[in-house]
């Protein structure tokens, strides 16, 4: 029998099942005895192949507690894949199944994109309806070759799908596979959407045919190298260009065949420009990355520059269109420098890049009618994503409520306050007179501002109920409160929250403001990333101000967007 | 003929230091209107390589041959030339010795149907499986062989796969041999269990795949050897994986409070020599509480190491444990500082010179030590610490010659090669020299049509073999030989038709059977010496590495 397939011989597993029980009711004799409803509560179910209804074997279920401090259990299901939880204390709980080469299931959504609901256990209380029904994970396969129609080996194939990040497009990756030998690849977990393939050689030397040399009386510097770079599919040397490939629920679409080309690389030659402070021991490295890529965070580090000329020479490089980023750790301080250039296959290719030392960023924190928490940090995770040897700069606050956060390279930098008061928010985030709060904040080496904080312990909170058009309960469903007006690019205001059995839900931590909130029957992770995503439903969201410290009920109606979302 | 084992070993040559006297770089080269033609074919079924790239001893850049295997060097000059032709899945083919890889091109000399054999590499499939003969994703195959090392016969990983969605993997490009095959799942799995509290100090049962070796072992003594011959296809090499209970092992730490200031961490390896290669489990530690905890670790005989270095410092904690069914007592880890040393180096001479920027390094001869300590020089002076008992190599970088002596405290050491002990620590004092030796001379005996010649010296002390201390170079055109440059010592010098020296350099049984086919010679500072050599009979070579397989 495999495991987590629907099992041939079901006569057999439905004899297993009875012996199971059997065993059980023999261990705790009183069980099927009528009681009263006191002490913990038991719950028993299955586990199911979506598409053909067959149980699963060893699919792993969890059981875990709604409440902050998290309790969990696990069972594994039995040939006919049947689960139980015994010994449970009355509670809320939620319940999920995974199986390898299926996506997982939470109890009470009947697809991932669908709120999990909430199972309020009864002391006492046999349930035996627990029914999680599990889709199959979907292929996608070809082959690599090259431009003779030569497999390539250990070419890694990548699958991303469309994505926005910061508000820009982009893409995200699900994972990637290597070919073998005779080209072949074959990713089977991914879930069913619409991906980019690309197929990336970057950084590996290739051969082209070439019978043929000659002896030279001249030295040879260097002889040709090439390289395959990446492709998209089919046949695209940029993302936009590529066409996507959509894969169903537990379906393969085969042939996605991948066509590279040996390309002749170049030399890039240049010289970083070092501030006058810079310690005269300090060598510098330099990374590149293509900006072919479908999203900007894969660097190598292929390069080095030191005293006296700070030059450097990256060979080979293809040709196209790289961001060069210099880092260097010297006298406790960062320094970077990033600079964007198009190299080109023929002629002299050359780039300076000018290095910045890192600022120290000083500020205040300032917690509203509380005390500061001993411990309470100031960090700043990466915006651009450039690589630099501080990866999230960060300083802990002194009682006094000041802080210096050392080494802060010119760059774009998110702002994050650990910990923030149960039920606080940020109010407020000044960098001199800029709202970094709600705009990007961006360093430059002659910064001198202050980042001075404000954070709220009374963040405004939003309780309700979730209706259909009948006026009945939703049930679990997602609510999304989504800031209005000029906020409305301001992610980090975005809540959401999922509704109980009841259709109740309750948002905390919300920034005062304008905010529209909208109840979904499905939702993705950061749909609403895309600026676009909200403008269908604009009408269909529940107008409310939201106001400092102050618990508000509303009832929002259900948007039944199945099959509508973009 | 079988292929050899030699192939394995120089595709390993980008890791060696290999000493070959080139030419000097020159302003220009001589042309002329000679050539070379020829194919690279597949040993095994006379097919043409497509994509091989053949390199020449010539200045003239890399021919890559097309579907016919076809390749030509034109423009060459009169005199003797080197080929060479490698592809990724072929190994550089064995018979080197009957094969015409060195040729003699006269004045306007059209060399035409040069072959150059290659030997194919084997290919392995299989599929992984679980309990449920269900396929297992991620895991790696690894084909092992014995490979001669300082102590004896050590095995060795040759190739590897993964698994992919159906469990299957496919090892290829493998030189022909006997090899051991494992396979590894690093999946983890959680066992059924009650409602627990869900914590960083949550010890949820788990279950572990861990290795199997073929046939259906777990025990690296009772796994069998699979024949691969050169170019062969073996398929439905299955492994069926099963998976064990485990525990959480947790412990503390302490001795040296100063330890926890370097990041420590802790590691069980497997006492099996076999499996330390191949599994290490890593823990967790928290050095606010002092604390580490080691999660799903399988039963088993195991090494606990728990290891804190930084630049300076090194601290290390080593006890044996032994892991059962239940999970054992927590486990108190002693830290203890490595030596420090401080010391001078000096130039040897009349008047002994400083050095004045330099390093030095130890490289740890015996496992389990990890950190390599290593100092600035300054002045000529240096100070060492964090050396962990255990035996070391000395290196000095950017020093021009040898290490003329070397002494711990008041005793002369190998620098190749010496002890430090628990608790230990003094003065260090290493001088330098740079007179070195010259051997020159001719070769006599027999020498196959066309096979490639080289000259070989080996120490006599193995801890020099095994730093790769050897000096290498070919003959003249008028039979002579001459090496430049070889530090005063002990020393074997062998002639090798048809074999490359960097096969053989570290196979430290083969160069023991065949010792007395090499000229001893003793070579004092600044000696000039002179040989007679006669070549080693390559049937003898090929022999005793059939012998070794």
């Amino acid at each position: 029998m495999r495991t987590c397939l629907p099992p041939r011989a079901y006569r057999n597993a439905a004899a297993v099942l009875l012996f199971l029980l059997g065993a059980r009711n023999a261990l705790c004799g009183q069980a099927g005895s009528a009681q009263m409803p006191t002490g913990p509560a038991e719950i028993e179910g299955i586990v199911v192949d979506a598409a053909s209804g067959s149980p699963l074997r060893k699919a792993y279920v969890t059981l875990s507690t709604v409440e902050d401090n998290p309790a969990e259990a696990l069972a594994i299901t039995d040939d006919s894949g049947r689960f139980g939880f015994a010994n449970i204390p009355p509670a809320r709980y939620k319940l999920y199944a995974r199986c390898d080469g299926y996506q997982q299931a939470w109890f009470g959504a009947p697809t991932p994109h669908h709120a999990a609901g909430v199972i309020t256990l009864h002391a006492g209380e046999r349930r035996q309806d627990f029914n999680l029904r599990l889709s199959q994970l979907s292929a996608i396969s070809g082959v690599v070759l090259d431009q003779d129609g030569d497999p390539v080996d250990g070419a890694i194939v990548s699958f991303w799908t469309p994505w926005f990040s910061r508000g820009k497009p982009g893409f995200r990756q699900h994972g990637s596979v290597s070919t073998n030998d005779r080209g072949e690849y074959r990713m089977s977990i991914l879930t069913p959407a619409s991906y980019l393939v690309m197929v990336n050689c970057r950084s590996r030397q290739t051969l082209r045919i070439q019978p043929e040399s000659v002896a030279s009386a001249q030295r040879i510097e260097q002889f040709n190298q090439f390289q395959f770079g990446v492709q998209y599919f089919p046949s695209a040397e940029r993302p936009t260009e590529a066409s996507l490939v959509t894969v169903g629920a537990g379906k393969e679409i085969a042939g996605i065949d991948l066509h590279l080309t040996a390309r002749a690389t170049t030399t890039l030659r240049g010289n970083v420009v070092p501030p006058a402070d810079l310690p005269a021991d300090a060598f510098i490295q330099i990374a590149t990355m293509s900006l072919d890529m479908p999203n900007q965070a894969e660097f190598t580090f292929n390069s080095g520059a030191g005293p006296p000329n700070y030059e450097f020479t990256i060979s080979p490089i293809l040709p196209g269109e790289y961001l060069l980023v210099a880092n260097v750790p010297a006298g406790g301080r960062p320094y970077r420098g990033v600079q964007r250039v198009v190299i080109n296959a023929d002629g002299e290719n050359r780039a300076t890049i000018k290095l910045d030392p890192g600022i120290d960023l000083a500020g205040t924190v300032k917690i509203e009618g509380q005390k500061l928490e001993p411990g309470t940090r100031v960090l700043l995770p990466s915006g651009d994503g450039f690589p630099s040897f501080q990866v999230q700069p960060q300083a802990q606050v002194k009682g006094d409520g000041t802080f210096v956060i050392q080494g802060v390279v010119p760059g774009i930098w998110d702002i994050d306050v650990q910990p923030i008061p149960d039920g606080g928010y940020i109010k407020s985030m000044r960098l001199g007179r800029q709202d970094v709060l709600t705009e990007e904040m961006v360093i430059a080496s002659d910064t001198k501002d202050k980042l001075d904080i404000v954070v709220s312990a009374h963040g405004g909170i939003l309780e309700g109920d979730v209706k259909t058009d009948s006026g009945e309960s939703a049930g679990p469903v997602h609510v999304l409160a989504a800031p209005d007006g000029e906020y409305r690019n301001v992610l980090s205001f975005y809540s959401i929250a999922n509704s109980d059995e009841k259709g109740h839900f309750k948002l905390k931590h919300l920034t005062p403001g304008r905010y529209r909130i909208f109840a979904f029957e499905v939702l993705d992770y950061c749909a609403w990333c895309d600026p676009d995503f909200l403008k269908p439903f604009a009408s269909q969201g529940q107008p409310v101000q939201i106001i400092e410290g102050l618990n508000q009920s509303k009832e929002v109606r259900l948007i039944h967007n199945v099959g509508k979302q973009p | 003929m079988k292929p050899l084992i030699l192939l394995v070993l120089a595709a390993n040559l980008g890791a060696q230091t290999v000493k070959i006297d080139l030419p000097q770089p020159q302003a220009t080269f001589p042309t002329g209107n000679s050539s070379i033609e020829g194919a690279v074919i597949n040993e095994v079924t006379q097919a043409p390589v497509r994509q091989a790239q053949v390199t020449i001893s010539a200045n003239a850049p890399p021919a890559v041959t097309d579907s016919t295997g076809r390749f030509a060097f034109r423009n060459l000059a009169p005199g003797t030339y080197w080929l060479q032709a490698d592809h990724p899945l072929f190994s550089r083919s064995a018979r080197a010795a009957a094969r015409p890889l060195n040729i003699t091109l006269g004045q306007d000399e059209q060399k035409r149907d040069v072959v150059i054999p290659l030997t194919p590499g084997a290919t392995i499939t299989g599929t992984v499986l679980d309990e449920d003969k269900k396929p297992m994703e991620g895991c790696n195959v690894q084909a092992f062989r014995f490979q001669p090392g300082q102590t004896g016969r050590e095995l060795n990983g040759a190739q590897s796969a993964s698994t992919d969605t159906r469990g299957q993997y496919r090892i290829y490009g493998l030189p022909g041999g006997r090899y051991y095959l494992m396979a590894q799942c690093h999946k983890t799995l959680l066992a059924p269990h009650p409602l627990m509290r869900i914590g960083p100090d949550t010890d949820l049962p788990q279950m572990r795949y861990s290795v199997e070796f073929l046939p259906g072992t777990p025990d690296s003594t009772a796994s069998g050897r699979l024949t691969v011959a050169a170019g062969a296809d073996l398929q439905s090499v299955d492994f069926q994986m099963h998976a064990t209970a485990t525990v959480t092992v947790h412990g503390r730490l302490s001795g040296d409070s100063e330890a926890l200031q370097h990041n420590p961490w802790v590691q069980l390896v497997p006492r099996d020599h076999v499996l330390n290669n191949v599994i290490q489990y890593t823990g967790r530690v928290d050095t606010r509480r002092s604390t580490f905890r080691i999660d799903a670790v399988p039963p088993g005989s195991y090494t606990l190491l728990a290891i804190a270095n930084s630049n300076e410092h090194g601290y290390q904690a080593q006890i044996p444990v032994d892991i059962g069914a239940e999970p054992p007592e927590p486990i108190v880890m002693t830290f203890l500082p490595g030596a420090s040393f401080t010391g001078s180096i000096e130039v040897a001479g009349d008047q002994p010179q400083p050095i004045p920027s330099a390093m030095i390094r130890f490289i740890p001869l015996n496992w389990p030590v990890y950190s390599q300590p290593y100092a600035k020089i300054e002045n000529g002076k240096f100070t060492i610490s964090g050396v962990m008992p255990g035996r070391w190599r000395l290196e000095v970088d950017n020093v021009q010659g040898y290490v003329k002596s070397f002494t711990i405290g008041d005793q002369p050491v190998s620098p190749y090669g010496f002890n430090v002990g628990p608790a230990s620590g003094g003065a260090m004092r290493i001088v330098m020299g740079d007179h070195t030796a010259q051997i020159e001379g001719t070769v006599t005996g027999e020498r196959p049509e066309g096979a490639s010649l080289w000259l070989m010296v080996v120490p006599e002390d193995p801890d020099r073999i095994a730093a790769s201390r050897f000096w290498t170079t070919g003959l003249d055109g008028s039979g002579h030989f001459m090496l430049n440059g070889v530090e005063p010592g002990k020393y074997r010098l062998f002639a090798l038709a048809g074999v490359e020296p960097w096969t053989i350099q570290q196979n430290f049984s083969l160069l023991k059977a065949i010792a007395d086919r090499g000229v001893q010679l003793e070579l004092d500072e600044g000696a000039k010496a002179t040989a007679q050599v006669e070549i080693t009979p390559s049937e003898e070579i090929t022999r005793v590495i059939q012998e070794q397989e």
